[in-house]
This record gives structure tokens, C-alpha cells and sequence, in this order.
């Protein structure tokens, strides 16, 4: 009985401490927000040792990266680290991943790393040859966040070919041309749109896409002033991201 | 016949007072806390990581098992001396060998099942549509159990438990990254390293075939060929790796 007592007290004792070392580590000031780094391991070393279970992986590091990104976010300390690597590496892990490219799309536009989005949208799109949601996104992020109404165009068109592909796609690609000034692309998309929608009985659309034609036919003729021109941003020192 | 059946029925019997069916129940809660946990953590990707969870568990579980247990079975028998009780009756050295392979395996498939029933039953709890890709997955995990346990019974028969348990390890992470060998025995010069990285590839197991689990949950389902591949690969592979362990078993003095 007498030994068991001995253990018990033990046991409560180092409860005890355990409980105050615990407060005690609590109680220390809090690592400055510069210290504050998503931590992403090595690429190859994770991808090598993966061994079948990569969509677990990418899952554990989602979850972590979630936690941080909403963090940084809720605090309005828009200062992000490794955003890129963290949305490369979960992506390389399980490239059907579709909202982690969707969130990284936005989150890497926003954090001005639009390029690093655009490499990671073209690895899903590699990977998922039939979904146009891919390119599309990435025609979203060249307009939204990198201003490169060419790439975006580009990117656009590529989804409208896909199948299944959100009749968004032709409207946006033919907008971006007609924005680009590159009237004949842009006519022939929005004829394409015209087509599209009379196919599906889309009386406002219909109306959209002809006011379109017949502006663009006017423009061209020289007897109406371009609309929609904007003054394109120098993207020249860009990577060629989605020219091709 | 009746003494394989009696031999598996012992090493059954032995495996489930090792209480290793316990697992069952760690990988039931696991999934439960998680799907409780994830709703709230993963940005409404709760069914994508549970799906996929639960298929990483149901192959991690079945194969810590085959590799920890597998590695003794052999040795555990030669160090109580319980195999010479056995040997010394009319007993071939092969059926002993059959039997303990039949007796885990015994073990592993009532684990496989178990755990699948925990993991599908979830599913379906929380109203998501159970795709026959699932149901694959879980049987393409089992036939990789076969190889492992046959791979573990044949290291267990020249080795000790921790260096069988370092070859299962090692030959598991080679054989999730067989693709890696193949592609240096391409890239290789010819000559004698294409030769050797190519005799590598094919002799060493491959277990990639196995792997659909990251695919069916984006609604993957493997064609009726790729299932019969993959049975025909782990049924011969398994056959030839148990060839190999009844020819040491049966050379080994004790």
C-alpha cells in the first residue's frame, strides 16, 4: 500500500510540474510575425518518400497551410511566406487537387506572386487535360492580378476549347482581344459566342454578342472609336507565362 | 492439407492474442475524430481528406502489421523451440511455411475487411457515394499485404525480426518507387548498369501496381484488365518469393 502512495504522490508531482513548465512556456512572449513561416519541406525529398501516400500528404500539408494562410488573413498581416512552394508542393503531391489550386490561385494573385500561380494552373492543367477550369482560372489570374489581358486572352480561348467549357471562356477571351485591340480575334469569338448562344436559345446573350459584332464590324470599318481600349500594361519583362 | 489448416489455425489463433486486431479500433476512431475534426479545419474538403485517409489508413495499418508481425513469425517459432515440436512430427518444412503465410494472411484479410466495413460505413453515414473504385482500392491494398507478407516470411527465414524488418521496409519504399529504377535503366548507358538497373526492376517487386488509392478518389475505377494484372502479379510474385523462402527454409540447419 505504502509503495503504491509513493507512486501516486510521484505521479501527482510530476503532473504538477509538467503543468507549471507547460504555463510557464505559455507565458513567454509570442515569436514576432516576421519569425512566423510556413514551414514546407524539401519537394523531391517529400515526393521520393511519399511511397503511395502523396494525397495524404498533400491533405496534412493543406490543413497546415490553411491554418496559416487564415491566420495571416484574420490578423491582416498580409505578409506570406512560401506560399508558392506550399501551393507547388501540395499540388505536385495530388495534382487533381482542384480547390488547392483554386485557393492558390487567389491566394498567389493577391500576395503578388501571380507568375507562380500561373506555373502551378498549368501543372493542373497537364494533369487534367479535359478540365477547363484550369485554364480558366488562369486567364482569371493574368486579368485580375498579373493585368496581362494578352495572356489572359489566351488562356481563355484554351478553356473555351475544352470540353464542357463554361461559355464565360469564349466572352472573357473575346473581351480580352477586344481590350488588346486585336479586333479580328475578337470579332471571330464573339461570332463564336453569337453562334453559341442562338444554339442554346440565349436571348440575352444573343443581344450581348451582336451589339459586340456590330461594334467591332463598325471599329474596323473606322466608323466608331474603340471601345474597351485599354492602355495595356508593359508585361514585357514577364515570363512568357501563356503566350504560347 | 489438415496440417497447413492446423498450422494457420495456430498462427491465426497466435495473432489474435497478440491483440492485433486492436487496430481496428484505433483506425475506427481515428476516422471518426477526423471526420468530426475536418469539417471544421479543411475548408469543406472534409470528404476528400477523410476519403483519402481512410484509404491511407486501411493500407498503413495492413502493412505495419504484415511487416511487424510477418518478421517473427518465423523466428519467434525457432526461438520458444515450438518448431521442432512441430518438425519433428511428419511435417514438410514448405507446409510449415504455407501454413504461417495462410495464418497471417488469415489475419490480415479479416483486418482488411474490418477495416474496409469501418471506413465504407462512414462513408455512407455521412451520405457520400460509396464508387466501386473504393472498393478497389481496398482489394489491390490486400493484394499488396500478400506480397509483403510473403516477402516479410521469406526474409523471417534467414534473418533476425529488426534486419527482416529493415529489408520489408526497404523493399516497401523501393517498390512504391520501382518507376524511379526503370527510368535510371533507360537513362543508363548500355552496358552492364542499364543491364543491372533493368534486372533490378524486374526482380524487385513493384508495388506501384497496387497504388490506385490516390486516383479512385477523384472517381478513378481500374478496368477489368488491371484488376486481373494486378491478382495475376501479387498471386506469382508472392508464389515465386515463397519458392525462394521453402528452398532456405528447407536448406536451414537449426
Amino acid at each position: 500500500m505504502a509503495s503504491v502512495v509513493k507512486w501516486v504522490v510521484a505521479g501527482v508531482l510530476a503532473a504538477g510540474l509538467a503543468a507549471a513548465s507547460n504555463w510557464r512556456i505559455e507565458s513567454l512572449p509570442e515569436p514576432s510575425v516576421e519569425y512566423n513561416i510556413l514551414f514546407v519541406p524539401p519537394e523531391k525529398l517529400v515526393t521520393e518518400a511519399a511511397s503511395g501516400f502523396d494525397n495524404l500528404i498533400a491533405d496534412g500539408l493543406w490543413l497546415g497551410l490553411l491554418q496559416y494562410y487564415g491566420d495571416r488573413v484574420v490578423s491582416d498581416d498580409h505578409k506570406f511566406m512560401n506560399l508558392p512552394a506550399a501551393f507547388r508542393l501540395i499540388t505536385r503531391l495530388d495534382s487533381h487537387f482542384w480547390f488547392a489550386y483554386w485557393l492558390g490561385a487567389f491566394a498567389l494573385g493577391d500576395s503578388h506572386e501571380p507568375d507562380a500561380a500561373i506555373t502551378m494552373l498549368r501543372w493542373g492543367e497537364q494533369n487534367n487535360p479535359d478540365d477547363y477550369n484550369y485554364p480558366y482560372l488562369a486567364g482569371f489570374v493574368n486579368f485580375a492580378f498579373a493585368k496581362d489581358h494578352q495572356a489572359a486572352a489566351n488562356c481563355f480561348e484554351r478553356s473555351a476549347k475544352k470540353p464542357n467549357a463554361s461559355r464565360f471562356a469564349r466572352t472573357m477571351a473575346a473581351r480580352m482581344y477586344q481590350t488588346e485591340g486585336q479586333d479580328a480575334l475578337a470579332l471571330g469569338m464573339w461570332q463564336s459566342v453569337l453562334k453559341g448562344a442562338e444554339a442554346e436559345g440565349d436571348k440575352s446573350l444573343i443581344a450581348i454578342a451582336k451589339r459586340n459584332v456590330t461594334r467591332i464590324q463598325q471599329e474596323m470599318a473606322g466608323l466608331r472609336k474603340p471601345a474597351f481600349r485599354k492602355k495595356p500594361r508593359d508585361v514585357s519583362a514577364r515570363a512568357d507565362m501563356d503566350k504560347q | 492439407m489438415n496440417q497447413i489448416v492446423a498450422i494457420a489455425r495456430n498462427t491465426f489463433l497466435e495473432t489474435i492474442r497478440d491483440r492485433i486486431l486492436n487496430a481496428i479500433l484505433v483506425f475506427a476512431v481515428l476516422l471518426i475524430v477526423a471526420s468530426i475534426l475536418l469539417g471544421q479545419l479543411s475548408a469543406g474538403q472534409d470528404i476528400k481528406i477523410i476519403k483519402d485517409l481512410g484509404l491511407a489508413s486501411v493500407s498503413f495499418f495492413g502493412v505495419v502489421i504484415a511487416i511487424f508481425v510477418g518478421t517473427s513469425l518465423v523466428h519467434k517459432e525457432l526461438d520458444k523451440r515450438t518448431v521442432f515440436v512441430v518438425l519433428t512430427k511428419p511435417v514438410n518444412r514448405a507446409r510449415f511455411l504455407v501454413g504461417k503465410l495462410l495464418g497471417l494472411m488469415t489475419t490480415l484479410t479479416m483486418l482488411t475487411i474490418l477495416m474496409g466495413l469501418a471506413y465504407l460505413g462512414l462513408l455512407v453515414f455521412l451520405g457520400v457515394p460509396v464508387e466501386v473504385g473504393l472498393f478497389q482500392a481496398i482489394m489491390f491494398s490486400w493484394l499488396e499485404l500478400i506480397v509483403l507478407t510473403t516477402m516479410t516470411l521469406l526474409f523471417s527465414t534467414f534473418s533476425s525480426p529488426v534486419l527482416s524488418m529493415l529489408y520489408a521496409f526497404a523493399m516497401y519504399f523501393y517498390g512504391h518507387n520501382a518507376q524511379t529504377f526503370k527510368l535510371l535503366a533507360q537513362k543508363a548507358a548500355p552496358g552492364l548498369r542499364e543491364l543491372l538497373l533493368g534486372a533490378y526492376y524486374v526482380v524487385l517487386p513493384n508495388l506501384t501496381h497496387f497504388d490506385i488509392k490516390n486516383r479512385v478518389v477523384y472517381g478513378y475505377t481500374a478496368g477489368f484488365e488491371q484488376v486481373g494484372l494486378a491478382i495475376a502479379y501479387s498471386l506469382v510474385y508472392s508464389l515465386g518469393l515463397f519458392c525462394v523462402a521453402a528452398v532456405i527454409f528447407h536448406k536451414r540447419e537449426f
